[in-house]
């Protein structure tokens, strides 16, 4: 059986995603920063040994510590990593911290803390990123916090890609499109798609392979590719 | 007319260059920094350790230009090379990590947004950028140096946002790639370079419309 992390896991996307790797007969690792939320109780409820909720906040490096020796004492590796978890803030220096401790240095805390469990097996990084983070493409006048999140996050996983695709791994960079999702607290009213529609391509992407593994793209819920 | 530049040095060696060439071409170039200015025309102001300045440094030389000029017409950064340097993924301090990213990208906008009344009075009213290719997550092929890379990167994107914010007031943008023995054009003349711009054509048609990074051959490097 297949092994993956999900952050973020608690609802959204990720929640989306933990239920559609459970589906497809993965075993689920879902980091779960929020006690009172219980989707994943009652998904549990359902795949019973099949999803691990592991207590984690990725905003602290004790935390991802703490969650890399819990998975460690229930699996030899896992095979993916799935990067989920993220927040949408701006207006202050405050609130661009914030994004940049959880968007952009809270998957390197993961990648760093969870590689030696991932020595065996698919070898797969998954991230999610944004249309936010392309500066090429970039219309929007101000999202600085957010924005520059996402493109350092950009940055970040070519440096990993650069180090780490000799090594056999695969990675994934991913614009879930503009989701109803609890990004900036609450659930969206507004957006073009459920968590559930672009986790389910997110699955497909994340799962497949490519012929040219050796190119680092970002591509969207439409399978199409953003430029940087 | 004196072109008034203002430079948020960084320990940037091009920098530095460009500075000297502004200073020989009429322009009289106001410094934050800590280290000595080279040119009779330069004023260096408020003295900085690699921990960025308080906001009130910058407050004040903004009054003395205010004062003694009445407005900017470029204002200039050089990205920092005294980041430290960290290693390939594995190893890193993501607290220090945290912080060099924090304050190198707050400090860059606090110092737009300051700036922005007097720029707003320049001719030119132009931010310039003197970068490296390795600021492009498309062209780096790096697999270190997190802290720098990423700044890097995020200052190309707060400054894509300052043009989307302000290219509708007029303001120009200069990214420069700055190379080591490189011949071409030096970052001094491009950032006072015009580029070809008619309100009159369709948008996409004046250079002056795009937000591009360019070597000293004026190559495009993408994002």
């Amino acid at each position: 059986m297949k092994r993956v992390f999900i952050t973020g896991a608690d609802r959204g996307i990720g929640f989306a995603l933990c239920r559609c790797f459970l589906e497809n007969g993965w075993q689920v690792f879902a980091g779960r920063f929020m006690k009172e939320w219980n989707e994943l109780e009652t998904l549990k409820k359902e795949y019973g040994q099949r999803l691990s909720m592991i207590n984690l906040d990725v905003g602290s490096q004790e935390s991802v510590s703490q969650a890399a020796s819990e998975v460690e004492r229930q699996t030899d590796y896992i095979d993916m990593l799935v990067n989920c978890a993220g927040i949408f803030r701006n207006g202050s220096s405050e609130t661009t911290v914030n994004c940049l401790n959880i968007n952009t240095v809270g998957p390197i805390r993961m990648v760093e803390a969870f590689l030696p469990l991932m020595k065996q097996g698919e070898k797969r990084l998954c991230f999610f990123s944004s249309e936010a983070a392309s500066i090429t493409l970039a219309h929007r006048k101000g999202d600085v916090s957010y924005c520059v999140s996402k493109t350092c996050l950009n940055m970040a996983v070519r440096l990993m890609f650069e180090r780490l695709k000799p090594q056999g791994y695969k990675f994934r960079l991913y614009h879930p499109g503009w989701v109803r999702t609890y990004m900036s607290g609450q659930k969206s009213t507004v957006g073009n798609f459920e968590p559930e529609e672009t986790a389910a391509v997110a699955y497909e992407q994340f799962t497949s392979d490519r012929d040219w593994e050796d190119v680092l793209i970002l591509s969207d819920v439409s399978n199409e590719i953003w430029p940087f | 007319m004196s072109r008034i530049v203002l430079s948020i040095d960084n320990g940037n060696h091009c920098q530095e260059e460009a500075k000297n060439y502004l200073s020989s071409h009429d322009c009289k170039v106001y410094t934050l920094s800590g280290r000595a200015c080279q040119t009779e025309t330069c004023i260096t102001a408020c003295p900085r350790e690699y921990a960025w300045s308080e906001g009130e440094d910058i407050q004040g030389l903004l009054a003395e230009i205010a004062r003694n000029e009445g407005r900017i017409d470029l204002l200039l950064f050089g990205i920092d090379e005294r980041i430290p340097e960290d290693s390939f993924i594995g190893n890193h301090d993501c607290e220090e990590l945290l912080e060099v990213l924090g304050e190198q990208i707050n400090h860059t906008q606090d110092i737009i947004e300051a700036a922005l009344p007097l720029l707003r009075k320049g001719n030119l009213k132009r931010i310039g950028m003197i970068t490296k290719k390795d600021s492009s997550v498309s062209y780096c092929k790096d697999d270190r140096n997190y802290g720098r890379h990423m700044v890097w990167a995020g200052l190309n994107m707060v400054g894509k946002l300052y043009f989307n914010m302000l290219r509708p007031e007029g303001f120009t943008f200069r990214w420069y790639c700055a190379e080591d023995n490189a011949g071409g054009m030096s970052a001094g003349e491009y950032l006072l370079k015009g580029l070809c711009y008619d309100p009159n054509e369709p948008y996409i048609h004046s250079d002056e419309n795009r937000f591009v990074m360019r070597d000293s051959y004026l190559r495009e490097i993408p994002w």
